[in-house]
């Protein structure tokens, strides 16, 4: 009778375990699924993404503070991974300035905070990020806008490409 | 007895399944807090400053006696001799692709080659080869935006020969040229030494600029 009643104690701690278990993923798969973004990023288990970007230059536009249509500038969205954003920049000339906007949205159902941005790039463009985006607070489906200045020195020589990473990290 | 080993059984496991239960709940929660560093990459191309000459040429001519110092006057011998009004007006005639109906009497014709220094495909220096000694010329070339970006010609550059004067009819300094733009210029050239060697050689070149440099 003891023994039947231990066996028994233990099958239901184990299925005690697996109950519990699953209660803490679906806990974990419920901040995404209660969340506002897009079924793809949701499916992806993202917190804080993208939603839009774009440039002050694009194609066929005058550039930014100057009188003609030299250069441009476009943004996108990974389709696939709504936390990665690209910028490419063509045509660009010592003195070229193009502003990116971006709006970030928590998809979580619980708060995040941006504790950091960090910029990497050459020292032939400038690169500077929004200051006040480093410290905000994003409730569940809260959004922030955020912008990126991009200068071109006059020590960028012609016919080069340069890279630069923007991060924005948060908890 | 048997409800000793029940209890201690069930301590041990209890221990265990409670520490799995602790690092997995763990794992939930961490899966719900921000699972991903949001990334921006970025590429900047610069663009391509470069220019080119076409239509380059060179015509010998006689120099009227003496043309030492007064490079205005020579100009005015010149456009004379060759039997027009005004620089004005031989430009007008250059730039509609007539040539001057002036005989050479200089001992040597003069030649002009294009030479392109970086291999890019565009002619970016003239070599002119004079005929000899008073030689003078006249040089005629076009002057194009090979690049991406708009430029500004700044000056024209005349290496080579020390002894050298030349002075504009068409001067092709420009505050912008468009990518796929020529402009036409046109040059009294005249080597200035009684002991110049002969044959001699000049070289031309632009200074540009892109057109938004102060």
């Amino acid at each position: 009778m003891a023994g039947k009643r231990t066996v028994t104690d233990r099958v239901w701690m184990a299925l005690l375990v697996v109950v519990l278990c699953c209660a803490s993923l679906i806990y974990g798969c419920s901040s995404q699924a209660m969340s506002p973004g897009s079924g793809l990023q949701q499916a992806e288990g993202k917190d804080p993404i993208f939603i839009s970007c774009c440039c002050n230059d694009a194609t066929g536009t005058t550039d930014p503070g100057k009188d003609k249509d030299v250069g441009c500038c476009i943004c996108g969205i990974d389709p696939a991974n709504a936390t990665n954003a690209t910028v490419t920049i063509s045509n660009a000339y010592p003195g070229y300035e193009c502003r990116i906007n971006f709006t970030i949205r928590n998809t979580a159902n619980s708060a995040v905070n941006i504790t950091s941005v960090n910029v990497t790039g050459p020292l032939a463009i400038d690169v500077n990020v929004d200051s006040s985006l480093n410290g905000t607070t994003l409730g569940p489906g809260g959004e922030t806008d955020g912008f990126i200045d991009v200068y071109v020195n006059d020590s960028a020589p012609q016919s080069t490409t340069y890279n630069f990473t923007v991060k924005i990290d948060g908890d | 007895m048997n409800h000793r080993k029940m209890k201690r059984g069930f301590g041990k496991l209890g221990l265990i399944c409670f520490a799995l239960l602790i690092c997995l709940a763990g794992t939930g929660v961490g899966y719900a807090a921000w699972t991903d560093t949001l990334t921006i990459q970025g590429e900047v191309n610069t663009g391509e400053l470069d220019y080119g000459f076409e239509d380059y040429c060179c015509w010998c001519l006689c120099c009227p006696g003496g043309c030492q110092a007064d490079l205005s006057q020579l100009e005015r011998d010149l456009v004379s001799s060759l039997g027009y009004q005004s620089s004005n007006e031989l430009s007008s005639k250059l730039e509609r692709g007539r040539l001057p109906r002036v005989g050479c009497s200089c001992p040597n014709h003069c030649s002009v080659a294009g030479v392109d220094t970086d291999g890019n495909g565009h002619i970016d220096k003239l070599v002119v080869t004079s005929g000899g000694r008073y030689c003078a010329g006249i040089l005629h070339f076009h002057a194009y935006n090979s690049g991406t970006i708009p430029l500004k010609i700044t000056g024209v550059n005349w290496t080579g020969f020390r002894w050298l004067c030349a002075w504009p009819i068409n001067d092709p300094v420009v505050e912008q040229l468009e990518p796929g733009e020529a402009v036409t210029a046109c040059y009294f050239w005249k080597g200035i030494l009684d002991d110049q060697e002969r044959p001699y050689q000049f070289e031309v070149t632009l200074d540009i600029d892109y057109w938004n440099a102060p």
